[in-house]
């Protein structure tokens, strides 16, 4: 015999129902003695027909009508808001540019003060910088010319060496008197060694020469 | 449609025929005659022995009464009463004729007429049920 106090405090009940409608799953096809019902067609007399269609026809026009006037009230009173709105705004508007007016001078003022003020100083300082430019170039002007001076005095005399008509024969005759080899070697020890034709000798060879001599 | 004049063609065109036809939309007569000629197909037509013909003239000349629609529909009950305070509440004038303009889909095949200005119109429409289509459907039941 099980007591009493188990039945009454366990935790879930002894029968328990499931919430579900009799019916096949979603995911079951048509059935197999179903496949081919075709269901009739509504049986209408043409007497009913007539009447349905007239009584329908008669509601549509009638829903029609009323959807009509619904509108064009609508649109009548959307029409008078927007007239009386507009006188109001209009004096709004006029009011609204006249202060727009009055605070576009006075910004105005206010701007052209300042421009003024920029404008001097503006030009203070394009003048200035005009100045700096003009006596830069003149300095380099003067180097140049200092420059060329110099050079042409350094040319004037050298022109006294120059080689003229009047004492071409004498510098030919000095050319020719002293030619000048240019063709020499220079050993690591800074010895000139002239002429084309110079034989070379070996240094150590030549001492040994020299020891054997001796 | 009745055939008016048939013509042969051309030595080219040995099987075809041009037909000039009376046409009967729904009731009315087109006021021109209509040129049939290449671009159409047999099946599309019957031909009627002379002796059956009287009929079919006979039921188009039965609906040949022209049919005016009205203007102008009486306001249902309710709202003739709904408005009369609205216009009181808004302070506008109220209304004398308790009337909704009508209006109609438009379509090239229609061949009733919608009544212009003053013009009397040959069908009524009303909020009501309106007169039954099928009486005997209503029998037994008071109408009104």
């Amino acid at each position: 015999m099980i007591p009493k106090n188990v039945l009454l405090k366990r935790v879930s009940p002894l029968i328990t129902q499931i919430a579900e409608a009799h019916r096949k799953p979603r995911w079951e096809p048509v059935a197999k003695s179903k496949i081919y019902r075709i269901p009739k067609r509504p049986e209408i007399s043409e007497e009913e027909r007539l009447e349905l269609l007239r009584i329908n026809n008669n509601y549509k026009t009638q829903m029609r009508a009323i959807r009509r006037f619904y509108h064009e009230e609508m649109m009548r009173e959307l029409s008078s808001l927007k007239s009386a709105s507009s006188e109001m705004s209009q004096k709004l508007e006029a009011e609204e540019w006249e202060k727009c007016l009055h605070l576009n001078e006075k910004w105005n003022k206010e701007v052209a003060a300042e421009r003024e003020q920029r404008r001097k100083i503006e030009l203070d300082t394009m003048e200035e910088y005009t100045l700096k430019r003009i006596e830069a170039k003149d300095k380099e002007m003067r180097e140049k010319i200092e420059k060329a001076s110099a050079e042409i005095r350094l040319q004037k005399e050298l022109s006294a060496t120059f080689i003229t008509p009047e004492n071409l024969e004498a510098a030919i005759d000095t050319a020719l008197a002293n030619p000048i080899d240019y063709n020499f070697a220079i050993d690591l020890k800074g010895n000139h060694f002239y002429g084309r034709d110079t034989p070379v000798v070996n240094q150590d060879r030549k001492d040994n020469a020299i020891n054997a001599n001796t | 449609m009745k055939i008016v004049k048939v013509e042969t063609c051309p030595d080219e065109e040995r099987r075809r025929v041009r037909v000039w036809v009376e046409k009967t939309f729904r009731g009315r007569k087109l006021p021109q005659l209509t040129e049939i000629y290449r671009t159409s197909y047999k099946p599309d037509y019957n031909l009627i022995p002379k002796d059956e013909e009287y009929k079919l003239l006979e039921a188009v000349k039965n609906s040949e009464s022209e049919v005016i629609l009205p203007n102008t529909i009486e306001m249902p009950p309710l709202m003739k009463r709904f408005i009369v305070k609205d216009h009181e509440k808004k302070g506008l004038e109220t209304i004398k004729e308790y009337v909704l303009p009508l209006s109609y889909n438009h379509s090239p095949n229609r061949v009733a007429r919608i009544a212009q200005g003053d013009e009397k119109p040959t069908i009524k429409f009303t909020m009501g049920l309106g007169k039954p289509a099928s009486p005997s459907l209503y029998e037994g039941i008071p109408l009104q």
